[in-house]
């Protein structure tokens, strides 16, 4: 076989000269060697051979003295290519840049969409592993969540035999950590099951990774996260305290998390370690599941499995917990519980559940971004054909001298061609300067950590490389055809109209710039509106000059005169003992029955919030009726604060204070209503507010502290000390609540400023165009302008006449653009439950804004036209 | 000179060639030198010397008789030109001249 192939690759490049006593010397080689070591090694070394073979001297005459391309007609047409960009040094130095800056900027595009489409595809087997996904209804609560029962996943496994491997992770917290009394406040803590680390490929540095978790009080860390706890000592086996209780083991390192996964832990502490994890509970969804199948269209069958196996694991305990037939409930619609599977790699960018590791990926702005990089890349290719048709008259006469020397259309089409595509090269070397220059920032606005992506193994490059002839081959097609087609006989006698149909063919082309880039700022207007809407919206509570003190839990049973000596301080003006901070997305709900409910169907859920008696002072909640907690009443203990939302469910229209509210949980304890707290933004601005509730209650993660205005410094300083005298040296770890709320939009910020780049990209790269193609025309023009000047026509009529034409385009784009931006801005502020109306006037404004900016660069030009002594214009040299 | 410039392994394929008179085709000469030289040759810096030497006008070639044991394909035996005779004579010569021109002293390596 390999000696057959051989032979038809020798006979292939060698001369047919030699082939055949070559041929014949190979084959007596072949035939001894045979004899020797046999037909394996004879047939390689006969293929060793022919590749060795392979010597100028011995080629075909086609290969060595005979030229597959003219490199000749080549090499000129680079010279003339590179002689016509030096003779017209302004007009490609526009190209160019328009060219290069639209490149880096749909490079940029290019490294944001492949990172974002590679999360988690770099486990191994990621294609079959998958997370179970649930949709809940409970009465009127519905619930998407991404977490299911803790008995689920033993129970898959067990059940389903598709499944492999199935491992549950819970929470993802930061806790206090020490080794040796060094105190580090560790985030991205989880709890995960031993197999979690045979499902996924996580490669393991230090420790045996079939026992990683599988006894009680062990951790596995990252490699960063070891390194910050025990620096250069060897972290294996040694023990740490976690929260000053609990003194669990090291038993492995594993590499940091690669940045385009799903989760990004820290830690991992057994599973063994909870309580809650082998409750068998089916009714609560806490526990993150992973599953591992034989095959990636098991999914399917496992989806199957799910509505059966459901029904025979939770009926007996929902008839027990809540009384009521799991098929009666499901059937009358109270009831519904769905169980799926996601695969791991659609998580990122598809997946968008409640309580989502992580949040940022969306497909839509994968879509978006590539769109929006195709047109800039179409606004730098128009640009160039713009520039090459409306400049054809200086090449015109080139052309003409050329056919007549005897060029084929074809040969002027390969000239034209070779000229834009390097022109395309040039840019696209420049463009890749530009990224490496600022790959910096880019990392920072889109919070990635990508190094070198261009010319690492798996970079861009090819693609690059391929993309950049192709623009160069798009980009110059149009106008080599064009300038190609030229009568000789007609351009030499200088008869140079250039037809209706070009110029026609040049304004599409600029309305379609304009049109994109009028889309995007209306498009960033709109964004930068909505997010300046919800930074400032009434928020219901105050978020300045809110200093949060986190770990307070330390203190135990000092946290009272903690709280006592804070508000003691000058510059402190008040100051509340509770976990729940509004604007971080705490999630702690529960089902509530109104007191002439008869069936649980009937239930409200609401989000519990356990408070203190100062609550309300510090953050400034107002009450709509009733008052807050206060130490005067005793009965607190058992009353409650409503908000409005909540009033509302509950249909309380009328004096809700008094009335009553029963627990579904908790064996039906009923409760008072005291007070209805006006609505307030207690979860992210881009939520509708929920249903919630004040409980009074022991919640000491965090103190929050209000002081006085400017007094920042002070009061850091003064609960630090504070915070000295009951810590016993313990880390003072502390959080500004506006820095928390600013930090929540950190996603639509990251839009906006993409979105904001581009629009400006797009229109500077248009205007470039603009201004090459303004420059053209008043030249051409110049005569007519000479005369008109001579009859009497003012400056203002002459720039009329020479603003009128790129009016009538932009008008024209506007009128494109704006229902498109319309349509498209519609839907992208329908998901925002607080969002500004569509206001006409930004869709004006990013007009007219377009306009100016357009007249303002082809007003230089024409300026100097209309000023112009007409003598230099009419004269004839 | 110029024209009577032979490489070092050229010069070797050379000489095979002449001392297999009659007898000097590619398996042969690849042979030869592999005995007398104790040096390996692969098949194409062998062929690609012949056909440059030839090319050169040192070598001519023709083809040979059919045999079964290559296939059916004919050898090509190598002949030297008067041309090769005196690029072969003109480089041994040479390359003796400078060896008789270096003195005495410089092989003394007691010196050293």
């Amino acid at each position: 076989m390999l000696k057959k192939i051989g032979e038809w690759i020798f006979s292939f490049y060698c001369h047919p000269d030699f082939r055949e006593d070559i041929l014949g010397d190979l084959e007596e080689h072949y035939r001894s060697n045979f004899k020797e070591v046999g037909k394996r090694r004879a047939d390689l070394k006969f293929f060793l051979n022919v590749l060795l073979l392979f010597r100028f001297s011995l080629l075909r005459d086609t290969w060595s003295s005979l030229n597959l391309i003219h490199t000749t007609m080549v090499k000129n047409n680079i010279k003339m290519a590179y002689r016509s960009m030096r003779r017209q040094k302004f007009y490609s130095f526009l190209n160019l840049t328009g060219l290069a800056i639209g490149m880096a900027a749909c490079l940029f595009i290019a490294i944001f969409v492949k990172d974002e489409l590679s999360f988690d595809k770099h486990f191994e087997d990621s294609d079959k592993i998958f997370r179970i996904a649930s949709n809940l209804k409970f009465g009127d609560n519905v619930f998407n969540l991404s977490f299911a029962p803790d008995p689920m996943a033993k129970t898959a496994k067990e059940e389903f035999p598709e499944v492999v491997e199935a491992a549950r992770t819970r929470g993802n917290l930061t806790q206090l950590i020490s080794y040796n009394n060094n105190y580090i406040r560790q985030d991205h803590i989880t709890w995960a099951d031993q197999e979690f680390f045979s499902i996924f490929s996580l490669p393991l540095l230090r420790g045996d990774r079939n026992h990683l978790l599988d006894e009680p009080n062990t951790a596995v860390l990252t490699e960063t996260t070891a390194k910050k706890i025990f620096g250069e000592e060897d972290p294996l086996n040694k023990v740490i305290r976690v929260n000053d209780q609990l003194d669990i083991k090291v038993t492995g390192v594993i590499a940091d998390i690669p940045d385009n996964t799903h989760f990004d832990y820290n830690m991992f502490i057994t599973m063994l370690n909870r309580d809650d994890a082998s409750r068998n509970f089916w009714l609560g969804n806490n526990f993150t599941t992973y599953l591992k199948l034989n095959s990636k269209e098991a999914k399917e069958v496992v989806d199957g499995r799910f509505p059966a196996f459901i029904e025979r694991h939770l009926a007996d305990q929902v008839k027990q917990m809540m009384g009521v037939d799991l098929k009666d409930a499901v059937a009358s619609g109270n009831l519904a519980a769905t169980y799926f599977l996601q695969p791991i790699e659609d998580i990122y960018l598809y997946s968008n559940l409640d309580f989502e590791l992580r949040s940022g990926g969306s497909i839509e702005n994968v879509y978006l971004f590539s769109i929006i990089g195709f047109f800039i890349l179409l606004i730098a290719c128009i640009n160039f054909m713009n520039m090459a048709t409306a400049r054809a008259s200086i090449r015109a006469k080139e052309v003409g001298v050329r056919k007549v020397l005897g060029s084929l259309k074809g040969q002027l089409v390969n000239q034209f061609l070779t000229e834009s595509i390097l022109n395309s090269l040039v840019s696209g070397i420049a463009a890749i300067a530009i990224v490496t220059l600022f790959l910096p920032f880019f990392n920072q606005l889109t919070g990635k950590e990508i190094v070198n992506p261009i010319f690492s193994l798996n970079g861009l490059w090819p693609y690059f490389t391929v993309a950049t002839l192709i623009v160069g081959l798009l980009a110059g097609v149009y106008p080599a055809f064009v300038l190609s087609s030229f009568l000789p006989s007609k351009v030499l006698k200088g008869e140079m109209t250039q037809g209706k149909k070009a110029s026609l063919m040049r304004n599409i082309l600029v309305v379609v710039q304009f049109s994109t880039s009028i889309f995007l700022i209306i498009g960033s207007a709109f964004i930068y509106s909505q997010l300046d809407y919800l930074q400032h919206k009434e928020l219901g509570f105050n978020k300045d000059q809110i200093l949060v003190i986190n770990e307070t839990q330390l203190l135990g049973d000092q946290i009272q005169v903690f709280k006592t000596e804070l508000e003691r301080s000058a510059v402190i003006e008040s100051a509340t003992i509770s976990d729940f901070i509004p604007a971080t997305n705490t999630y702690n709900d529960s089902p509530f029955l109104s007191e002439n409910a008869t069936t649980t169907d009937e239930a409200v859920s609401l989000q519990i919030w356990y408070v203190d008696e100062d609550y309300a002072k510090t953050y400034d909640l107002k009450m709509a009726d009733g008052r807050f907690f206060s130490k005067e009443f005793a009965s607190d203990s058992t009353g409650m604060v409503l908000n409005e939302a909540a009033i509302k469910r509950f249909g309380y229209a009328e004096n809700p204070v008094g009335r009553k509210i029963k627990s579904v949980m908790e064996n039906g304890s009923t409760y008072t209503i005291v007070g209805v707290a006006k609505d307030f933004h207690f979860r992210s601005m881009t939520e509708e507010i929920q249903p919630q509730v004040f409980f009074l209650g022991n919640s000491t993660g965090s103190v929050s502290v209000k002081f006085k205005a400017n007094m920042t410094s002070d009061v850091l300083a003064a609960s630090e000390s504070i915070w000295d005298k009951f810590s016993g040296g313990k880390p003072f770890e502390y959080d500004f609540l506006d820095d928390i709320f600013s930090n929540s939009f950190n996603d639509q910020v990251r839009l906006k400023t993409i979105f904001s780049v581009f629009a400006g990209l797009a229109i500077s790269i248009a205007c470039l165009g603009l201004f090459g193609l303004a420059a053209y025309v008043t030249e051409q023009r110049k005569k007519e302008i000479g005369i008109r000047k001579v009859l009497g026509a003012s400056m203002t009529t002459l720039l009329g006449l020479l603003f009128r034409n790129f009016t009538i385009l932009i008008l024209v784009s506007s009128i494109i653009a704006i229902p498109l931006a319309w349509l498209y801005m519609d839907g992208w502020l329908a998901d925002f439950p607080f969002r500004i109306a569509l206001n006409p006037f930004i869709f004006i404004i990013s007009a007219v804004g377009t306009l100016i900016i357009a007249l303002l660069t082809v007003g230089y030009q024409s300026m100097r036209a209309a000023r112009r002594n007409p003598v230099e214009n009419l004269r004839c040299e | 000179m110029k024209k009577f410039q032979l490489g070092e392994f050229e010069e070797i394929v050379l000489l095979t060639v002449g001392v297999l008179y009659g007898e000097a085709y590619g398996v042969a000469i690849k042979g030869e030198i592999e005995t007398r030289l104790k040096r390996k040759v692969s098949v194409g810096a062998l062929q690609s010397a012949l056909r440059r030497m030839e090319k050169k006008g040192f070598l001519i070639s023709e083809l040979g008789e059919t045999t079964s044991e290559r296939g059916g394909k004919r050898k090509r035996y190598f002949k030297i030109t008067a041309l090769g005779k005196k690029a072969m004579d003109y480089n041994i010569e040479t390359r003796l001249e400078l060896r008789n021109l270096i003195p005495d002293i410089a092989f003394d390596f007691k010196l050293c």
